[in-house]
């Protein structure tokens, strides 16, 4: 969820559509997800945001949320440890090789 | 299944969450079910609609208890003012609850205390059942009018023991014919009592208290009939066809409002023919026991035994300004007479209780008289047949 926010605010529905997009998690639910939103206000990775869309590209109805500093560090601190877990993976010939099919 | 439908379901899963979580969230959890919905019934109609129902009704039932985990410890219990969605209901929840809770507290300490529980129970059921007993009593004296129309010329009448005292005794049936040829001070005479009549219909029986009454018992009293007719005079006739009168009350109870004149029943396992119902406001002239049916005396042999005419006896009731004069007369075809007012004033508005009514107020037999008196007439002897 923090990760499709690095482009920028997104409202639920849109964060729900990335997740399903990027096959992390193609059928969270709206509970599951609203859930998990409410965690990551509560631990200041996320906020909602002031910033609406053009006015043609508004939905009233939505709530937009960013990445608060703290949580771009958490996101890409543990991107930065999934890419080493990934790397070590692949040292260990868990994982094929890049290039190699 | 219908996205409305879908919406509505969806509403009252959300109570699932807590109060702080839908207040928070409630609106725009809501908002995404819905677009989903929406957008599923583009593309896969109804059953579209069904599978994201579903689906967000399981990770409801998956999401909800770990909200419920996550709450914050010390979060508002009070609705805020302008908070956006679920505020009303979440507030019943929490006050719902809160009583739950306290009831759960409540039979714990009852069950841990069985001494007192056992004092407790016994005296609330006490007060309760006396409470209404009392309340019975005076709604049936004090509050209740006696259906007639000029209740303040209406009075019961009864018997006086030769060996004295205040009580009031019953008139045989000859007597009670008697009086109504002989006695000069009385407008009109009804003899009534109380039985407990068998009703058999639609493969029921069902107990009734009933009265068995003379034939101008409803006319004396001025009642009404909301469907059919009343008792007549025609009607308490040896040859007279068996007929009763039912009330308001049965009526709908028994019945369930169904038309039921000239229908047959079985009154006591004998045939009468339901010829009215009576108005609501007829209940009967004993205190206390609202009547469901009311039967002519002559015919009434059939149901109650014929020796039950000459067993039970009458009480007379005459205007106040006339009982002396009533007595005077029915003394001179009887032993001793005792009349007493009925528990109506001269308006039907003040209701005094009489202590005949409350004291007797069973197996009476009411007589009613009003002034028709005249006035220095000389009594007329005759033999006494009861032997008072």
């Amino acid at each position: 969820m923090l990760l499709t926010l690095v482009d920028g605010d997104r409202h639920a529905y849109g964060i729900k559509k990335d997740l399903a997009a990027d096959e992390v998690y193609p059928a969270i639910g709206p509970g599951t997800l609203y859930r998990n939103i409410a965690q990551l206000i509560d631990a200041g990775m996320i906020q909602e945001s002031d910033r609406r869309p053009a006015a043609d590209l508004d939905d009233e109805r939505r709530r937009y949320y960013r990445l608060t500093a703290l949580g771009r560090k958490v996101v890409a601190a543990e991107a930065g440890r999934l890419e080493g877990l990934v790397k070590a993976a692949r040292a260990r010939k868990l994982l094929p090789q890049l290039g190699r099919a | 299944m219908s996205l409305h439908l879908a919406e509505t379901l969806f509403r009252w899963l959300m109570l699932a969450y807590p109060v702080g979580f839908r207040r928070t969230h409630g609106l725009a959890l809501f908002e995404l079910f819905r677009d989903e919905a929406r957008e599923a019934r583009k593309t896969h109609g109804t059953f579209g609609v069904m599978t994201v129902f579903l689906r967000s009704a399981g990770d409801t039932l998956r999401s909800a208890p770990g909200a419920w985990r996550d709450r914050p410890a010390s979060h508002s219990l009070e609705p805020e003012p302008h908070s956006s969605f679920g505020d009303r209901a979440g507030w019943m929840q929490h006050h719902a609850s809160g009583v739950l809770q306290d009831f759960r507290i409540a039979i714990r300490h009852l069950r841990q205390a069985p001494a007192f529980t056992a004092v407790a129970v016994t005296t609330l059921a006490l007060g309760i059942g006396t409470n209404t007993a009392v309340f019975s009593l005076m709604n049936a004296v004090l509050l209740r009018p006696l259906a007639s129309r000029q209740p303040d010329r209406v009075v019961r009448i009864g018997a006086r023991a030769a060996t004295g005292g205040v009580a009031m005794r019953r008139f045989s049936y000859p007597d009670f014919t008697d009086y109504r040829e002989r006695a000069t001070t009385i407008e009109a005479l009804s003899a009534v009592n109380l039985a407990t009549i068998l009703l058999s219909a639609d493969n029921r029986t069902d107990q009734l208290l009933g009265e068995i009454a003379s034939g101008g018992y409803h006319e004396l009293l001025g009642a009404q009939a909301s469907q059919g007719r009343l008792l007549s005079k025609a009607d308490d006739a040896p040859a007279a066809a068996p007929v009763a009168v039912i009330s308001d009350a049965l009526w709908r109870r028994r019945f369930a409002g169904q038309p039921v004149v000239g229908r047959e029943v079985l009154l006591n396992r004998r045939a009468y023919t339901i010829v009215g119902v009576a108005g609501p406001a007829v209940v009967g002239s004993f205190v206390g026991a609202p009547i469901d049916v009311w039967l002519p005396i002559e015919t009434s042999g059939q149901a109650l035994g014929a020796n039950w005419r000459t067993d039970r006896s009458p009480h007379m009731l005459t205007p106040a300004h006339v009982h002396h004069r009533v007595r005077g007369d029915l003394r001179c075809s009887s032993g001793g007479v005792r009349a007493t007012r009925c528990p109506c004033g001269t308006d039907g508005s003040d209701r005094r209780a009489s202590p005949a009514l409350i004291g007797r107020p069973a197996h009476a037999c009411h007589i009613s008289a009003s002034e028709r008196q005249r006035r220095g007439q000389a009594c007329n002897p005759r033999p006494n047949r009861s032997g008072r």
